[in-house]
């Protein structure tokens, strides 16, 4: 799915969270958002999730805009995404239960083996049965990746998905990437440690006070970093 | 026996209709913005804490027979301490629920949208995650009317076997010096009172 986000803003208690937003995202592509904390960077992908609507401008996916979907049509554009929060919730339950969360609200009914698949591709089939809100804050990082990927988005949302985990977590989520670009999946991932994606040769926004500084390859943004760094 | 039953019957209906209204009425509270919020809050909080007798003075004043609702011929009726309960715990209700869905709620309602749930899905995720708070709300709005006397005796009148509760009747047995009799009914009442806290003690040890 292409995402187009056109001059968009949002404001909360009067202050610009998101000042004149233009990006584009291509099926496929693969993009970090940079910045200090408050820059904005969350707000850009709960609106892109349509979890928040944008104050001013507007979203387009595959050219349709967010504002003349109704409501089944916006619960059908949001089933082709996940998004993965920085400190994700999981619901009383089972992993299990947990995992196949996105499968059950698309209405697939046989599920298991894909629930067992997945659980076992994060390391969690020993917790299968376990109740979800028991993992420590590394198990629930990664149950929340299993019941993203699980239902095979087309964009992939992540905000700082390596902030709570161990290094072999991190490449597990390096190698999911990896994957999930090379099925036409567009990722977009939120990351104050850029550096860890530099191989995926992605592109990289970086972004300040909800405003777009800088648009280019991850690699130029980091060398010119490291040329201005004293 | 008629009287335990009469109670029980008369404070599970009370409950029962404050749940519908205050849980809904919590629901909205906490996870919809709107303009009015803080006042509806500060609406629910003065209402929680009136005195009981002047809800009873309010539903004497709606039922008696020249009031606004004074052709339903509900005063000194069940009907009528229903009523009354059931004004009594909604405030208690709504504010239970809101302050256990303010928290996670909108957090719930997010993260089942991003997973794709419907509203139908997220709004029964909503009720499974909350459940246990909301248990505990309507444990604490029962517990709150069965042991309430002036009022249901306001409205109630304490009619022997058709409104006479617990509560009342050992009022009344204590001013006629029938000791024995208000304190059997009063050790039944605290049996039930114990029953509910440690019902409530229950559901918040099982909650994760």
């Amino acid at each position: 799915m292409k995402i187009r986000i056109e001059n968009i803003s949002k404001y909360f208690s009067g202050k610009a969270a998101l000042s004149g937003i233009n990006l584009s995202f291509e099926p496929g592509s693969f993009t970090v958002l940079i910045g200090p904390n408050g820059a904005g960077k969350t707000t850009l992908l709960r609106v892109m999730d349509l979890l928040l609507r944008p104050d001013a401008g507007e979203v387009y996916y595959d050219g349709r805009p967010a504002k003349g979907l109704n409501r089944s049509e916006v619960i059908a554009t949001r089933r082709r995404m996940t998004f993965v929060e920085q400190n994700p919730i999981v619901f009383s339950g089972s992993v299990e239960w947990n995992a196949a969360y996105g499968l059950r609200a698309r209405g697939i009914k046989s599920y298991e083996e894909m629930v067992k698949e997945i659980l076992k591709l994060v390391g969690l089939a020993d917790l299968a049965k376990a109740p979800a809100q028991c993992l420590s804050g590394g198990e629930t990082q990664r149950l929340a990746i299993a019941r993203a990927l699980i239902v095979d988005p087309e964009v992939f949302l992540l905000d700082e998905p390596g902030s709570n985990i161990d290094a072999e977590s991190v490449s597990m989520i390096f190698s999911f990437i990896k994957k999930a670009i090379s099925s036409r999946t567009s990722v977009i991932l939120v990351t104050h440690f850029p550096e860890e994606y530099l191989p995926l040769n992605p592109m990289a926004v970086a972004m300040k006070d909800g405003r777009i500084i800088k648009k280019e390859s991850l690699a130029a943004i980091l060398r010119d970093r490291a040329d201005t760094a004293p | 026996m008629n009287i335990i039953v009469l109670s029980l019957w008369v404070s599970g209906a009370g409950t029962l209709f404050a749940s519908i209204l205050g849980i809904a009425l919590g629901s909205v509270v906490a996870l919809t913005d709107f303009r009015g919020k803080r006042v509806v809050l500060a609406i629910l909080n003065t209402w929680m804490a009136l005195p009981a007798v002047v809800i009873g003075l309010l539903v004497y004043l709606l039922l008696k027979r020249s009031g606004p609702m004074g052709a339903l011929g509900l005063l000194y009726s069940p009907g009528a301490m229903m009523m009354a309960q059931a004004i009594l715990a909604t405030p208690i209700l709504a504010v239970l629920t809101t302050s256990a869905l303010q928290e996670k709620g909108r957090r719930i309602i997010d993260t089942a949208h991003s997973l794709g749930a419907g509203w139908i899905m997220t709004c029964m995720t909503v009720v499974r995650e909350a459940r246990f708070a909301v248990i505990t709300a309507v444990l604490t709005g029962f517990s709150r009317v069965i042991g309430e006397t002036g009022m249901t005796m306001m409205v109630g009148g304490n009619i022997k076997g058709f409104t006479r509760v617990m509560t009342t009747s050992i009022a009344l047995e204590t001013m006629k010096g029938n000791f024995e009799i208000g304190i059997t009914l009063g050790v039944v009442l605290v049996i039930v009172a114990l029953i509910i806290n440690l019902a409530i003690q229950l559901v918040r040890r099982v909650q994760p």
